[in-house]
């Protein structure tokens, strides 16, 4: 076990530049061969970041050697680093080599398809009965996430029945005690809804809201006394919303159903739901893995799973020992349970052991990554413990004793800030149990000027009280447009010196995925540009023409496609023009004759055989989109939407590979409609991205989680105002084991689903209930912890000047509150400046900010080259026997007399055993071979009735003749192969019926078996002109003749005839 | 620098060297300058083309007419949006074979629910445990044909829900009529009727005796509770219309196929089902027909108009009865192919 050195490095504590360090330091002493470097990054741009600046460090010291090593060395991502392990022992595995690895969505089309193999009628019948009562049981998502909890913490498929054993022994718990008859619950809620309908007088209450709960209580009573009432409806008659007039008179019915938290059916489909779904992902489990078995490849967990498994391995840590001298993990403190064991093991394996991250930047829990887990690492390894053997004598070391390295300089923000975020933090993450050194740092830029600024901006959005929005993007927008529009000043990072803010200055970070695109639309409203990938890619101009385009290339009676090109190329500024159009002649036919629609078409008569991808590029070309988006003006982005489109079209041909199906225009049309679409059945957003385009006029806006790692010099701070709360149901990661162990860090855990009852937002009873149960409890103080780590994370990201963004009197409603939760003096909201935060004077620009009218457009065409047209390439190779050319004979000789064939055979198969006799004989032969080849062959060929082996044997003995006459000293080449280049760069390829080689002459010879007069056969030689004489060319260009002839022999003519081009 | 599919890579397998060697040389003296793309012709300058935008109101050459039989679906779009009602039917734009619907959606579990109810309830009468039964065999048998799409492997989850709604569903349709003693009269049928100088023509689901009821399969529930609610179920009130005869009218009602619930028009005691709203049928078809001279006259004057065309497809457009007692149904945009044309598909 190597030492395991630990770097804590707060958030612009130069941690890059300390990893390159280390990387460099280790190589130039010796310590690490470059090629035995093991190092992991968050993202595959920090892994090329931090390859490339060593690599950079050890070129320019002239160690070019060892920059060249370097590239062998597994520099990437946790998963690139597992799959380049996998791949290298793939045979070990029993997997073949370059083994292909799913997307999420691929692997997600594989699962599901895994699953409706297992589900078996009983299951189904079972799941038909649990939906009567549960409607909303999404058991395919929750099983899809057992079966993630389980692969991705080692829990095995015969492992999760007795998940399911303590998932419902802990909901018992949390749920409490069950009344003993059921029937008795029901009664008491059948009897209020019986009282409360004939009670109500509708004359004294005739409002909407008491008939429509009235009809819903009479739909529940029935429901009820077929004993089929739905937990949801349950849920919903405890809410009984009606009327105040006939308020008291619905008390008993949420009396009656409020205690159905209580019942003994509740709990019995509860139990069943969640015996159920564990046994579908179990067998599910089972059925993934061999479907991708078969299939030939893995997905990105398989990657990890397999990369632990063969560093557990003893022959592989054999070939492993020594293999590896020093072992990088960047981000550590995002590590997924699999991930640390992998760590684990490289750490056994490697002579050095770096771990780099922040336990205060651990955000990615919703993704697998667990920080209660490496806090226990952290712990464990900081501090050691007695009871296991992983670091033995590393944690003995003065490692141990003096804990871990810490960078605590910030070479990013203003020393104002640094000292902020430092009074702020420290106590707050003391309060969770890390000590303040590892948050405080100190400032070592410089201040900067007053032009630059105070550091700190609030801006309390407002709404007005009669505006229909309640967008609060819009206002912030707003925000930015001022603060661009002011002028302040920023550092540029390159240069060191001050220069007005420019939008590329700026990063809104926002909560959520919908929060990015909303701020980028009122961005854009108000003329701003935000590299943001934004939906709606199919939704623009450029890519309505072009799939309408490939619509009418795959169906020209796709009559909509048509009217579709014309209304937007044709006819975008005279609508009614294009409307008179398409009603003077039904189904489109006026708009077939653009010219559009008429090269589109005419390019797919010549291209009908084209693959996917040439006919994409085709339209692309046809249409001419080029032009067309710099006519429309945003020129750049049009075109890079167009690259959009086709990247997808890429990852659509690459799927269909991985999948082992065509890849077909109909179905990339599919992928596209798909794509454009919201699925809201899987929770899955629109993916049609449009392009980003980075520039200095563009504004940043990316969720928080995206922003780790990334610095702005100003950042704003959009939703903070919004809480979030966890939730006690669906399924989650438990563990049995009270103290981490590190030889074993997966020990214990177990999958805990407690099945949701309702829809998934609704607050009822049973959610209240387990609201107050430990498990919860300990959800919430995770979320709490998790919460407090984003916003130190976002908090961080700015260099210049931090801006907080929030409903007005909102401030603390959400992130911020989780920080005077734990010490009300450390932040409030302010309504003057200085505030006092964390007792310190807090300067900051306190500019409330409201909705503003959005910008008119004004768009300006781009330029472009004159279209070129689509350009015809000449085929890569050609048949000589497809060159059509008629040339001119000369005078014809006589080899002898007509041969009769005997019937009618098929010209083919008589052409065939011609020329496979002139090719097989020789005259040199014994008569008895000769007739024994002449006989087979015509009897092969069908065609002993119609020739005889004699005949065969004259055409050859006739032809021998004349070549010994004409040629002397010539030699008969038989079925010679030739290639040639013709100067468009198109290869003429084929074999010579014959070539006669003589002293500086040569010739070449074609048989036609043609069954024709003589005459008739004579004349047909000339249009035989252009292939022989191909031939006669590559003779030229590849021998030193003077003369090259070119002949076709007629055999069943008995005649020869020269022919010229 | 970006591979075709976008990813970032690598600029050059040189690179490293490149850059380390520039820190140490002067950058400039590294770099050589020559014209590139020489050969290339002249760029040009281009004016601005025109994009579509939204348009509310069109305008026909000449007066649209009404087409001699009209069906309840066709009403409707007139009613919603008189633009795709014209393109539909007068224009006759249609999609090609490269639209054909890969996934399941409601579209298909409903035209599912409509094939196997009806063959369900030819077979009247039928306890609810038969019906059950049956719909069970025939789902099994004939869905694989019928709706092939929801049979490919990976919708294993969507199938068995499908599979669970339409079974209960025709359990519950037989345990409506039972309890209300009703028989059925006729299933899948087509009806047709003057109305004014066209012919309203259309399919009835399920048309009942004892009580006379006619009643309409919906996959769905939510919007069409909504519009018995509203007063706007303009399709209901068509089929009472349709079924009137010297009896009087049937009550209407919608079947939720995804719920089993059966909701009818105001003043339809039935059993078993759920009475939604103020609105009866009569008051609903009173409003069509205010509605649908209005729009008569505005086809009559050359005018077409596209309501939903400069609302942002994500907005909702809600139906709305005006004091003059219009029913202006809002245009279905959602599934509608015309979207681009009319301009809505650029809606900022």
């Amino acid at each position: 076990m190597s030492l395991i050195h630990t770097i804590a490095a707060s958030a612009g504590g130069g941690k890059t530049t300390r990893l390159a360090e280390e990387l460099e330091t280790n190589i130039t002493s010796g310590d690490a061969r470059p090629d035995a470097i093991i190092a992991t990054t968050f993202t595959n741009r920090a892994a090329a970041e931090l390859q490339e600046r060593t690599r950079a460090e050890l070129l320019s010291t002239g160690r070019s050697q060892d920059a060249q090593r370097l590239m062998a060395s597994r520099i990437g991502t946790v998963n690139s680093v597992c799959a380049s392990i996998v791949e290298d022992y793939a045979f070990e595995l029993g997997m073949p080599p370059g083994l292909r690895t799913l997307d999420e969505d691929l692997a997600m089309t594989v699962l599901q398809r895994a699953l409706s193999s297992v589900v078996d009628g009983t299951d189904e019948a079972e799941l038909q009965e649990l939906r009567a009562f549960m409607p909303e049981l999404k058991w395919e998502q929750d099983v899809q996430r057992m079966i993630q909890a389980a692969r991705t913490n080692e829990i095995a498929a015969d492992a999760l029945a007795q998940s399911h054993e303590k998932s419902m022994a802990s909901l018992g718990e949390a749920l409490g005690p069950c009344a003993k008859d059921g029937a008795v619950l029901d009664k008491a809620l059948i009897k209020a809804l019986q009282d409360f309908l004939s009670e109500v007088d509708q004359e004294v209450d005739n409002t909407n809201k008491t008939r429509d709960f009235m009809a819903f209580a009479g739909q529940a009573l029935r429901h009820l006394e077929r004993g089929t009432l739905s937990w949801p409806d349950w849920c919903k008659l405890t809410k009984a919303d009606v009327a105040s007039k006939s308020a008291s008179l619905a008390e008993p019915i949420k009396a009656a159903a409020n205690d159905h938290v209580r019942h003994p059916w509740l709990r019995e489909h509860l139990s069943r739901a969640s015996e159920l779904l564990f046994s579908i992902a179990s067998k599910g489990l089972v059925a993934y893995q061999e479907l991708k078995a078969e299939m030939g490849v893995i997905d990105f967990v398989d990657q990890e799973v397999y990369a632990l498994e063969l560093l557990r391995r003893d022959d592989i840590r054999a070939r492993l020992q020594g293999e590896i001298d020093l072992v990088l993990i960047d981000e550590f403190q995002d590590t997924s349970p699999v991930q640390l064991a992998i760590f684990l093991e490289l750490a056994a394996l490697s002579k050095k052991t770096v771990w780099v991250g922040d336990q205060k930047q651990a955000i990615y829990g919703f993704r697998g990554a667990d920080p209660g887990l490496m806090d226990s690492a952290i712990d464990d390894v900081y501090d050691g413990v007695s009871d296991h053997d992983l670091v033995p004598a590393a944690l003995a070391s003065a490692e141990k004793a003096n804990g871990p390295e810490i960078l605590n300089n910030s070479w990013r923000s203003r020393p104002e800030l640094v000292e902020i975020t430092n009074d702020i933090f420290a106590p707050a993450f003391e309060h969770y149990g890390i000590p303040e050194d590892r948050t405080r740092l100190t400032a070592k830029r410089p201040e900067g000027s007053a032009a630059l600024g105070p550091v700190l901006e609030y801006w309390p959005l407002h709404i007005p009280k009669k505006s229909k929005t309640t967008n609060l993007a819009l206002p912030a927008a707003a925000g930015v447009r001022r603060l661009l529009d002011e002028g302040g000043s920023v550092v540029d990072r390159s240069t060191k010196k001050e220069r007005p803010v420019k939008p590329v200055d700026v990063a809104v970070l926002c909560r959520t995925n919908s929060d990015c695109q909303r701020m980028a639309r009122a961005l854009e409203n108000l003329g701003i540009r935000a590299v943001l990938a934004r939906h709606g890619l199919f939704d623009t101009p450029e890519a309505k023409v072009l799939v309408a385009a490939l619509r009418l290339w795959v169906d020209k009676g796709d009559s909509l496609a048509a009217a579709e090109l014309a209304r937007l190329l044709d006819y975008p500024d005279r609508p009614d023009d294009w409307f008179a159009a398409a009603l003077s002649e039904p189904r489109g036919g006026a708009f077939m004759g653009a010219s559009t629609v008429v090269g589109l078409l005419e390019r797919r008569e010549a291209l009908s055989h084209a693959g996917m991808l040439q006919t994409l590029d085709a339209v692309i070309s046809v249409v001419g989109m080029a032009t067309l988006c710099a006519e429309w003006g945003e020129t750049e982005l049009r075109r890079a939407n167009l690259d959009a489109v086709r990247a997808h079209a890429v990852a659509y041909a690459d799927s269909c590979d991985t999948e082992q199906r065509p890849a077909t225009l109909v179905g990339l049309l599919e992928r596209f409609k798909e794509l454009a679409t919201e699925n809201k059945r899987e929770y899955k957003p629109r993916r049609d991205n449009q392009a980003v385009l980075g520039a200095d006029n563009a504004v940043t806006v990316c969720t928080w989680h995206k922003s780790k790692g990334l610095e702005w010099p100003v950042v704003v701070l959009f939703g903070i105002e919004a809480s979030t709360l966890p939730r006690a149901t669906g399924v989650h990661v438990a563990s049995d084991t009270e103290e981490f162990d590190a030889s074993d860090p997966l020990a214990g855990r177990w999958v805990r689903y407690w099945p949701n009852p309702y829809h998934k937002a609704t607050r009822g009873p049973v959610r209240t209930v387990l609201e107050q149960s430990s498990e919860y409890e300990d959800l919430l103080e995770k979320s709490q912890r998790e919460r407090l780590r984003v916003l130190y994370v976002i908090w961080t990201r700015a260099r210049d000047r931090l801006v907080l963004t929030a409903l007005e009197g909102k401030l603390l409603a959400g992130a911020l509150g989780e920080l005077s939760a734990i010490d009300e003096n450390l932040i409030s909201e302010p309504t003057q400046s200085p505030a006092v935060w964390a007792g310190r004077e807090v300067h900051l620009t306190i500019a409330p900010c409201g909705p503003e009218d959005p910008a008119p457009e004004a768009p300006t065409p781009g330029r472009s080259y004159v279209t070129a047209g689509v350009k015809d390439y000449p085929p890569a190779f050609i048949a000589p026997s497809g060159i059509e050319a008629t040339g001119t004979t000369v005078a014809p000789i006589r080899l002898g007399d007509p041969i009769e064939v005997r019937g009618k055979p098929n010209p083919l198969d008589l052409g065939n055993a011609i020329h496979s006799f002139l090719a097989a004989d020789a005259p040199e032969l014994a008569p008895d071979v000769r007739e024994g080849i002449a006989e087979g062959l015509l009897e092969r060929w069908g065609l002993g009735a119609n020739l005889d082996p004699a005949d065969l044997i004259a055409m050859s003995d006739r032809l021998s003749s004349w070549i010994a006459e004409e040629w002397p000293d010539g030699t008969l080449h038989r079925e010679w192969p030739l290639r040639h280049r013709l100067e468009d760069g198109s290869v003429v390829r084929g074999s010579l019926d014959g070539f006669i080689e003589a002293e500086g002459r040569g010739a070449v010879l074609d048989h036609k078996a043609l069954a024709a007069s003589v005459d008739e056969s004579v004349k047909l030689a000339a249009e035989y002109a252009g292939q022989l004489g191909a031939y006669a060319d590559g003779v030229r260009e590849a021998s030193d003749y003077s003369e090259v002839r070119a002949f076709v022999h007629l055999p069943l003519a008995g005649q020869i005839v020269e022919v010229h081009r | 620098m970006t591979d075709q599919t976008g990813a970032a890579v690598h600029p050059h397998p040189l690179w490293d060297e490149v850059s380390a060697a520039a820190k140490e040389r002067d950058a400039k003296a590294m770099v050589h300058a020559r014209p590139l793309g020489t050969d290339l012709p002249p760029e040009m300058d281009l004016s601005l083309r025109p994009l579509v935008s939204p348009v509310l109101e069109w305008t026909s050459p000449e007066k649209l007419p009404m087409r001699e039989h009209e069906s309840p679906s066709g009403l409707g779009k007139l009613l919603g949006c008189p633009l795709q009602w014209a393109l539909e039917y007068h224009a006759r734009l249609g999609e090609g074979v490269a639209d054909a619907p890969a996934a399941p959606d409601v579209l298909l579990y409903g035209n599912l629910a409509h094939k196997l109810l009806e063959r369900v309830l030819s077979e009247w009468p039928l306890t609810p445990e038969q019906a059950k039964a049956r719909a069970t065999t025939l789902f099994d048998e004939e869905a694989p044909r019928l709706a092939e799409a929801l049979f490919l492997p990976r919708y294993g989850a969507q199938r068995a829900d499908v599979r669970h709604r339409i079974i209960r569903a025709a359990e519950a349709v037989a345990r409506v009529l039972e309890k209300n003693d009703a028989t059925v009269e006729a299933v899948e049928t087509s009806y047709e009727r003057d109305l004014g100088d066209i012919k309203l023509g259309g399919r009835i689901d399920l048309l009942t005796q004892t009580p006379s009821l006619v009643i309409d399969w919906k996959w769905g529930s939510g919007s069409y509770i909504a519009h018995l609610r509203k007063g706007t179920a303009l399709q209901l009130a068509a089929y009472a219309y349709l079924t009137t005869n010297g009896h009087g009218r049937p009550k209407a009602g919608y079947f939720s196929v995804s719920s089993g619930e059966l909701h009818m028009e105001s003043g339809a005691e039935i059993e078993h089902a759920n009475t939604q709203g103020s609105y009866t049928m009569d008051d609903t078809w009173d409003a069509v027909l205010v509605s649908l001279k209005a729009r008569r006259d505005e086809l009559g004057a050359c005018v077409v108009h596209a309501p939903g065309a400069a609302t942002p497809l994500a907005k909702k457009l809600e139906d709305k009865r005006t004091k003059e007692g219009d029913l202006r149904l809002a245009p279905q945009c959602t599934y509608c192919s015309f979207r681009s044309l009319c301009g809505k598909d650029f809606v900022k």
